[in-house]
């Protein structure tokens, strides 16, 4: 839907990227002018989940976010969320709902021009889901249609289920306003375990998104707006 | 340049979109058939062919199973959601003289168990038993054996019938 200016931005993030780096290298005088920059804890929502939450039938989802600067480039970060997804296949129906937190690093790639604090990020995560699944009903999968289909209708839930991953985040940070931030991000996961349930699979893990019965990635995105409270200039 | 990225891009996510996740592989094994070989009476370690054999349900519409054809092993589902088939097994169908047996199966269902997302689930059937429905001389399966009371693939035969 909005993949094309999504492709575009960060594409032309990729070339902005390789211009700073040749610039970096050739400024290598020491900086008389040195500016201070905010530090400060910074905190918002992923303005993409509730929009989800709204156009999307089956999908329930919010996520809060912080960060704060711990060194001219490195960010500690972390996300805590909770959500809701329905899986209404022919042959399986069921809902997954849970949250999870993930904390890490971010480290900002981009030198910015005087005044300015915009980031062209990468960060680094690790993810904690705790959710449950139900399991309202399936159909008896059959190659021969001799018979009606077989539907099973039952209510079994699956509770106290866990999985870990790690996930590895690309993104930009826009100053919109002052102390207003806008932010996208792309994630790759990669999941380390999980408590499968019994003659059942996790068919989604509350912020690692949807699973692969052959794969243990997983694909993820956020558009976040945060407001920073600034404590300190450095 | 710019344009063959997003190609690129484009491409992936759509491939992306298609994994093998989606469509149940054929050779999967899901809910089981039960297989029927049929063998000789008069030489019960020899298989047999029956000409032209047609399986049908024996219900008022008379539903296909299989198609009449020759062979030695044929395949029959069971219905999950009974405890009991009864089959009808013509010999000779098309022919001059087409003569029909009637076949019951009785099974209990075993545990329902979870493949994968594009297969879902399958089931087992177990406590089999067959009867061939006495017609005296005119019967032209003359007897069985049960080679497997669970079906739980189609790898082995479940039943014998002689003839």
């Amino acid at each position: 839907m909005k993949i094309l200016p999504i492709l575009l931005f960060f594409i032309s993030t990729l070339f902005a990227t390789l211009d700073t780096v040749a610039q970096e290298s050739t400024e290598k005088k020491p900086d008389t002018t040195a500016q201070k920059t905010k530090y400060g804890l910074r905190f918002g929502l992923d303005l993409s989940k509730p929009l989800r939450s709204v156009l999307e039938d089956g999908y329930k989802g919010v996520e809060l976010l912080a960060d704060f600067r711990i060194q001219d480039r490195f960010y500690l970060a972390a996300e805590l969320g909770n959500e809701e997804k329905d899986y209404l296949e022919p042959n399986i129906n069921a809902t997954t709902k849970g949250s999870y937190f993930k904390v890490g690093l971010n480290y900002n790639a981009y030198v910015n021009w005087v005044g300015m604090t915009n980031e062209i990020f990468t960060g680094l995560r690790y993810g904690f889901s705790s959710f449950s699944q139900e399991l309202f009903g399936y159909d008896l999968y059959s190659t021969n249609q001799s018979f009606p289909p077989t539907v099973v209708t039952q209510n079994k839930e699956y509770s106290g289920l866990t999985a870990h991953w790690a996930e590895f985040m690309l993104g930009v940070k826009t100053e919109v306003f002052t102390n207003v931030y806008l932010s996208l991000n792309l994630q790759l996961k990669r999941k380390i375990s999980e408590t499968q349930p019994e003659n059942f699979d996790n068919l989604y893990i509350p912020g690692f998104n949807r699973t692969y019965d052959f794969s243990q990635w997983g694909v993820g995105y956020g558009y976040n707006i945060t407001y920073l409270l600034p404590l300190f200039k450095k | 340049m710019k344009q063959k990225i997003i190609a690129l891009f484009f491409t992936t996510f759509f491939l992306w979109g298609c994994t093998r996740d989606d469509i149940c592989p054929e050779d999967t094994q899901t809910t089981p058939l039960l297989v029927i070989k049929f063998k000789d009476i008069s030489n019960p370690t020899q298989v047999k062919a029956v000409t032209n054999l047609r399986i049908t349900l024996a219900n008022t519409s008379q539903t296909e199973v299989v198609p009449a054809r020759t062979d030695t092993i044929y395949k029959i589902p069971l219905n999950p959601t009974a405890t009991s088939v009864d089959y009808n097994f013509t010999k000779g169908y098309d022919g001059t003289a087409p003569n029909t047996d009637a076949f019951n199966i009785t099974y209990q269902r075993g545990e329902d168990i979870y493949i994968n997302r594009a297969c879902g689930f399958t089931t087992s059937f177990t406590d089999i038993e067959a009867t061939i429905q006495a017609e005296g001389s005119a019967n032209w399966m003359l007897g069985k054996s049960i080679n497997n009371t669970t079906v739980e693939n189609e790898d082995t035969t479940h039943i014998t019938i002689f003839h």
